[in-house]
């Protein structure tokens, strides 16, 4: 399955082009890194370097898709643990596989990413959100 | 240090580590290397340091940092430390 | 203030739209730093919400909250003890952060207070933690993030 995603909330940018996989075990997204994206000509000027935070972000987008499609709204309690392992650069895909476990009596979701450009494994995230809306939504299309 | 067996590294130097990397304690074993096997970063070997040095009140040196590569080099780096021997 | 936002352009090479630290509140050189964002609608991160969009939508996004303390956390690095000297080619990038918790949240006319403190250096990492506090409300705790520093020479395409 391949969608389309749009952010409801702010957002430093949309973190990913398509989602490649979503379901109950996980979701797996895909986002093209481009030379012209506003923050680059900030971070930094003459050496472009994607920002370790967006790859957090891109796991972020990537969950709250997730929650929507399965759990209803999902807000993030804790960062558990961020790891960036290798320098992104404008020309690298992006790919962020997810698994997403729902934790037992109200313990929320916990997302556990490996970023990965190609075979090189950059960033691994783990993410804790809190399940806002009790009941499931309706399975949407963004 | 806290009770151990005989040459065992101490419990509760195993779940500092396995706390600072956030895995479960049985997969910290006394040979597990922590680059090959538990797939741990370099970075995160500055951050065993330094948990150790706020535990145990030591100071390392960045060349003792190339020592530990598994749990059991931890331990013999720090009982040194602690004897006053050096690493 | 301690240092205003041109002084810290001096220091850091972050710049528009990802110059995340307005001013330098407090410094204890080698050990903590108290430094300051502003919020605005004004922010590029808000510019796609639509106008029906919930208040709620408006919350500062959490990675920009932690890029912003990251770079409070670099500035406390550089505003070290020892001389700058050796300092000025390496780049400061993200390396890890561990057990950051989100307690609540940041809205435009609102500002971010970094209370960043530095563990320990090495030749290339330091080690800080702090929280973020909005007025009297901590939104956040950071137990432990961890700058890795590099040469800028390695990372020019």
């Amino acid at each position: 399955m391949s969608a389309p995603f749009s952010c409801d909330y702010a957002a430093p940018l949309i973190a990913l082009d398509r989602v490649l996989r979503c379901d109950p075990s996980g979701i797996v997204t895909q986002k093209e890194v481009v030379a012209d994206e506003p923050f680059f000509a900030g971070h930094f000027p003459g050496y472009p370097i994607y920002p370790g935070v967006f790859l957090m972000e891109a796991v972020h987008q990537a969950a709250t898709y997730y929650g929507r499609v399965f759990l209803g709204r999902v807000t993030l309690r804790e960062v558990r643990s961020a790891r960036f392992l290798v320098p992104v650069f404008p020309g690298d895909v992006l790919e962020a596989d997810c698994r997403t476990e729902v934790l037992p009596a109200g313990g929320g979701l916990k997302v556990e990413a490996r970023c990965r450009c190609g075979t090189r494994t950059v960033a691994e995230v783990k993410l804790l959100y809190r399940v806002e809306d009790a009941v499931a939504s309706q399975s949407r299309t963004d | 240090m806290s009770q151990t067996n005989q040459q065992g590294v101490p419990e509760e130097l195993r779940q500092l580590v396995a706390d600072v990397m956030d895995v479960e304690e049985e997969s910290v074993t006394d040979e597990a290397h922590f680059i090959e096997d538990l797939g741990v970063d370099s970075l995160m070997a500055l951050e065993i340091m330094v948990a150790l040095e706020k535990r145990y009140r030591v100071k390392f040196t960045e060349p003792e940092l190339r020592k530990i590569t598994c749990m059991r080099n931890v331990y013999e780096l720090l009982e040194a430390k602690q004897a006053g021997t050096g690493g | 203030m301690l240092l205003n936002h041109a002084q810290i352009k001096k220091l850091l090479p972050h710049r528009y739209p990802m110059a995340l630290v307005d001013a330098v509140l407090s410094v204890e050189p080698g050990a903590r730093i108290i430094a300051v964002k502003n919020i605005t609608g004004n922010e590029p991160c808000f510019a796609h919400l639509p106008d029906e969009a919930d208040w709620r939508s408006y919350a500062y996004p959490a990675s920009l909250v932690m890029e912003s303390f990251g770079q409070a956390a670099g500035l406390l690095y550089l505003l070290g003890a020892e001389p700058p000297g050796e300092r000025e080619h390496l780049v400061m990038l993200f390396g890890a952060a561990t057990r950051c918790r989100f307690e609540g949240e940041a809205f435009p006319g609102e500002m971010l207070e970094h209370r960043a403190s530095l563990e320990r250096t090495f030749t290339d990492a330091a080690i800080f933690r702090g929280e973020v506090w909005v007025s009297d409300r901590r939104i956040v705790s950071i137990e432990r993030m961890v700058m890795a520093l590099r040469p800028a020479r390695a990372l020019r395409n």
